[in-house]
């Protein structure tokens, strides 16, 4: 074969320095950390930072907490940092749960937004724009005016089978608690039980994978996910009574003004988790409802086409294929969720935020208390943005 | 009515009328004769807001029959075969399959549904589940089957559409032809008495609309009834058993291939046929 002769061309002429783009690469990144250095210089030497320290936090606190679960602290024996990890446990609780409600009222309103159903669609549609449209703080407000005015006085307290109670000191709801048991267990038994199940599930999982994996081998029906459910179940019920009994059900009372046992929903928090749950709710719905009507049309036809019923084309097509869309956008709701979280401070529910505010109220040392703030918001969203970044890896695997 | 108005502002299109159609049977090919019919179409009309659609279709198709509809783009060809499946609803008229009346009858939707199996030109596999599972959901949905019989037929399904190989993959791993193959496959799971093809090729580059029309021919070879909507003009010369004209939302012409591409008889149709062959 014969080659052609490369073609000659002129030697290249010189690129000036800086024209280079590495060149103005490093002359930015240099303008940048030049100025970002001035200003933190001018930043500290402006500073008062004789004082600085963390040593104040490990003084006793002098002060009360409320809206305690499952920690017991009265603020006299224990340190400042203490009463704030308190705190930062209530916002935990908090966000946790108000996120958790917020997406379950997301998919339902932003699903019913879509129904063919006249007044369903409207009625989430209002739902939507009244929540969505008004200030979080002033929701929050009304929700806690409303448990504590619209409530009954707790001498009237509204009964509902001894089983659950309503006033406006909050819901009383039965709970389970650690108890003495058969053989009068310290209440860490609980704790060995919940390890217990742990374990006892990984087992039915793998008694599942192993099943499963027999079924693709042999073609014989071996029932996997029965047979996983039957081994949870008697491992729980197994190791449940081997530990004698360690958990009851404490249904709540009334003694004088005041509720005993059970478990105690206060206004603050509930106040607070419905403001969260309603407003970030709102805007999930609106996120969901998006990605459904991003989808092709093509895929509602096709799930008709071979006989789908509407919920199982819902559940089944519709909404698995949503929600790897809707991900991104529900992480940045579930970020302000924690955020928005502070706003506690308006109906005194006794937040990370809050209690740092006390603690700076006692003590001064405000730089390093707005320090710790920021520092736990970020540790929080920080966390919740590596939960859902592993939810979209798992969920993103195919691509589609 | 509106119907009125727009069909005397307009010169309303030459249509063919029920009574001069040639006796039902004539135009039957002979392997058809005495097989029952088993959709009867009559008079439909559909709307979409005061467009109309569909304007007085009427036609019956036999057990086993092959058919093909033709017609310009926008002439309703789509319209009508969804209609025999309810993914619209005709306003006027009556629609009867396999003895089903399509109706607001929510128990004949279902029934109808796994009579009817549909093959769309965008294929409209479920992106999120793998090949296999896009074949299963349904048996094991609608049908009960257990996990290990639905994946049992479902790889007999790959195997007749020729790629049981590709059972574990996701849609998006696949060819545009070996993903229409999947979505007959899928139809097929339905074990539906009727298939409906809606320009099942049209999406396809040319060297994969052969793999598809090859299953298709297979399938009506099989004994499947079918009406299919394609501009494939081979394969309604060779597998056809009658050929349907659709033109404005009307039936303008029916017959058999050799009838259609030797003495079409409707200006419209010759119109049409000189301009696609
Ligand atoms: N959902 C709808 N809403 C309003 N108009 C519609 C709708 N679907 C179809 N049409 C109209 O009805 C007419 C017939 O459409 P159809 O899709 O049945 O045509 P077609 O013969 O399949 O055309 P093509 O060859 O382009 O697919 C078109 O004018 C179309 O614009
Ligand atoms: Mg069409």
């Amino acid at each position: 074969m014969s080659q052609q002769p490369a073609p000659q061309l002129p030697d290249p002429a010189r690129t000036p320095l800086f024209y280079q783009r590495g060149f103005r690469s490093v002359l930015t990144q240099g303008i940048y950390v030049a100025l970002t250095a001035i200003v933190l210089a001018y930043v500290i030497a402006s500073l008062d930072l004789r004082e600085f320290g963390f040593g104040f936090l490990s003084e006793p606190a002098g002060f009360k907490v409320g809206n305690q679960w499952l920690v017991d602290v009265d603020g006299v024996t224990n340190s400042r940092i203490t009463m704030y990890l308190v705190g930062v446990w209530s916002t935990l609780r908090a966000v946790l749960v108000a996120i958790l409600l917020a997406t379950l009222v997301g998919v339902v309103v932003g699903v019913a937004r879509l129904s063919s159903n006249w007044l369903v669609a409207r009625m989430a549609m209002l739902f939507v724009e009244v929540f969505r449209n008004t200030p979080l703080l002033v929701q929050i407000v009304i929700w806690y005016a409303i448990l504590l005015v619209g409530a009954p006085v707790i001498q009237n307290v509204l009964n509902v089978g001894d089983f659950l109670f309503l006033s406006n000191r909050g819901i009383a709801i039965p709970w389970p608690v650690p108890s003495d048991g058969l053989w009068g267990a310290p209440d860490w038994f609980v704790g060995i039980w919940v390890l217990a199940l742990i374990a006892v599930g990984a087992v039915a999982m793998r008694v599942r994978a192993k099943r499963q994996e027999h079924e693709r081998e042999t073609g014989r029906i071996l029932f996997a996910n029965r047979w996983a459910m039957g081994v949870f179940a008697a491992g729980a019920l197994i190791s449940f009574l081997i530990l004698g009994v360690p958990v009851s059900i404490d249904r709540p009372v009334i003694e004088g003004t005041s509720y005993a046992e059970g478990m105690l929903v206060q206004p603050e928090f509930a106040a607070l988790v419905l403001g969260l749950t309603m407003y970030t709710g709102a805007f999930i719905a609106e996120i969901v409802r998006g990605s459904i009507q991003a989808l092709p049309k093509g895929q509602t036809e096709a799930a008709n086409a071979i006989g789908l019923t509407g919920y199982q084309r819902l559940t089944l097509v519709i909404l698995p294929q949503a929600l790897r869309q809707m991900i991104p956008s529900v992480t940045n709701q579930f970020l302000n969720v924690n955020k928005n979280s502070s706003l506690a401070y308006a109906v005194l529910f006794d937040d990370l935020f809050r209690v740092a505010t006390i603690v700076q109220n006692k003590a001064g040392h405000a730089l390093e208390m707005f320090f710790v703030i920021i520092i736990t918001y970020m540790v929080i969203s920080f966390a919740i943005s590596a939960v859902m970044n592993v939810l979209n890896a798992r969920v993103t695997a195919h691509r589609i | 009515m509106t119907s009125e108005d727009t069909a005397s502002s307009e010169p309303a299109p030459p249509k063919i009328s029920t009574e001069a159609r040639p006796e039902p049977g004539t135009m039957v090919p002979e392997r058809l004769i005495g097989q029952p019919d088993i959709i009867t179409v009559s008079h439909v009309d559909k709307w979409f807001g005061d467009f109309q659609a569909l304007d007085d279709v009427s036609l019956s198709v036999k057990e086993h029959e092959i058919v093909v509809i033709l017609g310009p783009s926008g002439s309703g060809k789509s319209t009508f075969i969804r209609c025999l499946n309810r993914l619209e609803e005709h306003d006027a008229g009556r629609i009867v399959i396999n003895g089903i009346e399509l109706n607001e009858d929510v128990r004949n939707l279902n029934a109808i549904r796994s009579e009817v199996g549909m093959v769309f030109q965008q294929f409209n596999l479920f992106p999120h589940l793998s090949v296999l599972s896009n074949i299963t959901l349904g048996l094991r949905k609608v049908r009960h089957l257990p996990r290990l019989d639905a994946e049992a037929l479902a790889i007999q399904l790959l195997e007749r559409v020729g790629i049981p190989e590709q059972a574990e993959k996701h849609p998006a791993q696949l060819s545009g032809g070996q993903q229409q193959r999947v979505a007959i496959a899928r139809a097929l799971a339905m074990q539906p008495k009727i298939m409906l093809f809606d320009e099942p090729t049209s999406a396809l580059d040319p060297e994969m609309i052969k793999e598809v029309l090859d299953v298709m021919q297979e399938l009506a070879e099989s004994g499947m009834t079918m009406l299919v909507v394609t501009h494939e003009m081979g394969f309604a010369r060779e597998v056809a058993d009658r050929l349907f004209f659709f033109d404005e939302g009307a039936l303008v012409e029916e017959g058999t291939p050799e009838h259609f591409f030797t003495s079409p008889r409707e200006e419209r149709t010759k119109l049409f046929l000189s301009q696609i062959l």
